[in-house]
């Protein structure tokens, strides 16, 4: 490859980043990648079942700085959206139990308060108010 | 300022509640009004029939047969207009509702469920619900002209149950202008069905105030 | 009966486990910044959020009772609080209860003004020709009232629609007649240049309670070169109108808004000061729109973009400048994004919801009884793209409108939540969704999210508020707070007794 004539850095062609699909699965990676779209093409090979090389060519001329701190960034997004998959993944049914609640033609409260009373008076009356709150909940 | 004085009371024994008249009223104005004589005021020869009780800071010598409170151990704090109730069995003098102040306050129970380290009006664990229902229910009738505010007090409100209800649903019948506040700990809204209760009653001025002293429930530790 | 205390140690219960709440995050500013799913907020040391992935983070400590009085994490001291959250949800996303809000009637496209950027005006059209007609307005009006919410905002738009005196009269009591009939609340408001205003109009304005919105690009120099008209006096005019209509309609009663035009984008503390010698209190700083250019050159709007920012952020800076003079003027794209930062609240502005506030919160009804989903959907049939026409009020009815082709298409990309790019974007709660700005600007509803100007602009708004908040300068939360509660005061309601 020849050397340009200016003083400035050369440009660099393409950069290779290694992801290990064990800490970052597919889903992950499609979604760093989904980013890097506007600037890069991305290019993903998968070596075997653990190990992947994705490279990132850019869409216009870049330094090679510039392309080293586009591989960083890289990997520390690619880390972010695995640890979004592992959250999601301990979420999701919480998650939907969540927005049933908040959506449903019922309204919202369902569950019966825990914990004391806290009013000694109402708490021994056999038809006090404590009794039918209790008592009437859907 | 001063909200109870102590007297003797005679001819009753239950609670009173009407609005100071300091002046003599004419026979048909006197149904919701206490008759009252304030120090160095004299009763002599007035015709005292009709009002619901008198008030006296000095001994009533004509020792009349209406209910009455006299000898009272302080009545400056006592103006023409206040509404004041009237304990037969004790004599007590309670000052429930004064038309020149700003602030105006439901009281409705001693009770709470709640035991807070900052109360400064500490509950008591007593059933007080019942008579004070009653007298508030006989105060709202009572107060004019309606004022823009209306704070309801305690202890806890939500304790009252039904009687709150009651006690709200009067506030919008008979002065549906003012804006109530309600200072509540918020717990008994936790039971959906209270919740749904009290949002039934469609007061639609009433805010809630509920002390929040925290968003964390707990002690903040040692770290 | 005496009462005790329980010792402190009954309160300061120390957890083994804790289990996690759904949440997004990024990184901001050297920290990690969480929000919940109802969009409330934690800035976090770096570190946390893997922490947490892992539930290994210590329970005794602040950021733990922080992350927990957050809805982030929960654990079996307490319980969950699920229908707190869901509760808070629930407020988040009030926008969509009640149906369509905002009815936009464009009662004509005639227009004196010849400006660069709208697409709609008939300057040449006679009367009648481009004015929407009795029956039309008769339709209309009664697929207003058809919508379930209980207040409607009739907003009138043209063209200039001072131009169809007659058709707005025949509207407004047929509106309000029909909207007592239905026991709803109804708020009229008119668009106008207030170029050809006169005193019998506002008067008739004043005694119907209209409102009257006008717009103001900022001094004359610019607004002139927006709104070319002739006698090149747009802006004399302009002034000159509101002062009439304030007279005669009170202060409250006439808004302005700017149209961003690259012109514009030079002039941010101009313009500012400008509506600030005007004497009004809010100023919007609207993004510019993409309808102009990018749709007919199709370039990539990023340089328009960046230059915004730089817009707004210089806007921003100067009104925050004028309000510690002593001024009070907010800023509304500012408080819309803070009111959903900082409050439960979602927001009323169609333009920046989730589910799109196209056809859920606002229809257009075009002189002919075509209905649009938003005014863009209108513009864009102007330029020959019909995508966004949902219908037109002399063959549908409200349901045809909403379950025709154009309606579900609209809505399969309307929620922010479902679209790429922005399902797990720490901000989406915050931002919105707009299909018909990215099949405008490019050609697919859902969006490309890296190459959108939607996504720049509102993301980096968002970084810039939440910059202000981490650095909590108490002078800027006191003024940006008084823009998010309004101008009502807090009462003192209560002592407690």
């Amino acid at each position: 490859m020849d050397r340009p004539q200016s003083t400035s850095p050369p440009v660099a062609s393409c950069v290779v980043v290694e992801i290990n699909l064990a800490i970052i699965n597919t889903e992950a990676l499609l979604k760093t990648c989904y980013w890097f779209s506007r600037d890069f093409v991305c290019e993903i090979n998968n070596r075997d079942e653990k190990l992947a090389e994705v490279s990132l060519t850019p869409r216009s001329p870049m330094s090679a700085s510039d392309l080293s701190s586009a591989k960083e960034a890289f990997s520390t997004s690619a880390m972010d959206f695995a640890l979004r998959e592992k959250i999601e993944a301990k979420t999701s049914g919480i998650r939907d139990l969540l927005l049933a609640k908040a959506f449903s033609e019922s309204g919202v409260l369902e569950d019966q308060p825990a914990g004391t009373f806290g009013d000694t008076i109402e708490e021994t009356k056999p038809d006090g108010m404590f009794k039918i709150l209790n008592d009437s909940h859907r | 300022m001063r909200l109870t004085t102590t007297g003797t009371a005679r001819n009753f024994d239950t609670s009173i509640v009407g609005i100071l008249a300091a002046e003599e009223l004419p026979l048909d104005q006197r149904t919701q009004r206490i008759r009252f004589f304030a120090q160095s005021d004299t009763a002599n020869g007035e015709n005292v029939s009709g009002y619901r009780a008198l008030l006296s800071y000095d001994e009533l010598k004509s020792a009349p047969s209406v209910p009455y409170v006299h000898r009272l151990r302080e009545s400056d704090h006592l103006r023409d207009g206040d509404i004041v109730v009237l304990e037969g069995n004790t004599g007590l003098v309670r000052s429930l509702y004064r038309p020149y102040e700003l602030h105006h306050h439901l009281f409705v129970t001693e009770r709470c469920n709640s035991n807070c380290l900052m109360c400064s009006q500490p509950p008591k664990d007593r059933d007080d619900v019942e008579a004070l229902t009653e007298r508030n229910l006989e105060l709202i009738n009572l107060i004019a002209p309606h004022p823009p505010y209306l704070t309801i007090t305690g202890g806890e409100p939500t304790l009252l149950g039904d009687n709150l209800f009651k006690l709200i649903s009067q506030l919008k019948l008979s002065m549906p202008e003012t804006e109530l506040h309600m200072l509540t700990n918020g717990r008994t809204f936790a039971w959906p069905e209270y919740a749904r209760r009290f949002a039934a009653l469609d007061h639609p001025k009433i805010s809630l105030g509920v002390p929040l002293y925290s968003d964390f429930a707990g002690v903040t530790g040692d770290n | 009966m005496a009462r005790v205390f329980y010792p402190p140690e009954r309160f300061a219960p120390t957890p083994e486990a804790f289990h996690l709440l759904p949440f997004r995050f990024t990184r901001l500013n050297g920290k990690e910044l969480l929000v919940n799913e109802a969009g409330e907020f934690l800035f976090a040391p770096n570190g946390t959020v893997e922490r947490l992935a892992d539930e290994q983070l210590e329970t005794n400590t602040e950021l733990y009772q922080d992350l927990k009085a957050k809805h982030f994490v929960y654990d079996n001291s307490s319980s969950p609080l699920l229908d707190v959250l869901a509760t808070k949800v629930r407020t988040k996303f009030d926008h969509i209860c009640g149906g369509t809000k905002l009815h936009i009637f464009v009662v004509t496209l005639r227009c004196e003004h010849s400006c660069e950027y709208c697409q709609v005006s008939r300057q040449t059209a006679t009367r009648g020709e481009f004015d929407m007609s009795t029956s039309t307005a008769d339709r209309a009006i009664a697929m207003m009232m058809d919508s379930p919410a209980r207040a409607v905002t009739l907003e009138i738009q043209g063209g200039e629609p001072l131009l169809a005196f007659d058709v707005i009269q025949y509207i407004i009591p047929r509106a309000k007649k029909l909207a007592s009939e239905k026991g709803k609340e109804l708020d009229i408001v008119v668009c106008t240049n207030l170029a050809c205003v006169t005193d019998d109009i506002l008067k008739y304005f004043r005694d119907e309670g209209v409102k009257v919105s006008t717009s103001l690009d900022g001094p004359a120099f610019l607004h002139n070169k927006n709104r070319p008209r002739p006698g090149h006096n747009s802006y004399e005019k302009a002034i000159e109108g509101i002062e009439r209509s304030r007279a005669i309609l009170g202060m409250e009663s006439v808004a302005a808004l700017m149209t961003t035009t690259a012109a514009s984008l030079d002039y941010a503390v101009e313009i500012v000061d400008e509506y600030v010698r005007r004497e009004f209190h809010s100023i919007f700083l609207r993004p510019i729109s993409p309808y102009g250019f990018a749709i007919k050159t199709r370039h990539r709007t990023g340089y328009e973009m960046g230059r915004f920012l730089d817009f707004y952020k210089k806007g921003l800076a100067h009104i925050l400048k004028v309000n510690g003079g002593g001024y009070r003027i907010a800023e509304v794209y500012t408080q819309i994004l803070l009111t959903k930062i900082l409050t439960p609240h979602g927001t009323r502005y169609v333009d920046m919801q989730s589910p799109a506030g196209e056809a859920w919160n606002v229809l257009v009804y075009n002189y002919d009884g075509d209905v649009y989903a938003s005014d863009e959907s209108r513009m864009l049939a102007e330029m020959n793209d019909r995508t966004f026409r949902l219908g037109n009020v002399h063959k549908d009815t409200r349901r045809t409108l909403f379950t025709g082709d154009p309606a579900l298409q609209l809505f399969h990309a309307s929620c922010n939540q479902a679209l790429t790019g922005c399902s797990d974007c720490a901000y989406q709660s915050y931002c919105a969704a707009d299909p018909v700005y990215h099949h405008a600007t490019q050609g697919d509803m859902c969006g490309n999210r890296p190459t959108s100007g939607f996504c720049s602009r509102n993301m980096e708004v968002i970084k810039q508020l939440f910059s202000i908040i981490e650095e909590n300068d108490r002078e800027t939360m006191r003024i940006l707070w008084s823009w998010v509660t309004g101008e009502r005061a807090v009462k003192e309601v209560v002592e407690c007794a």
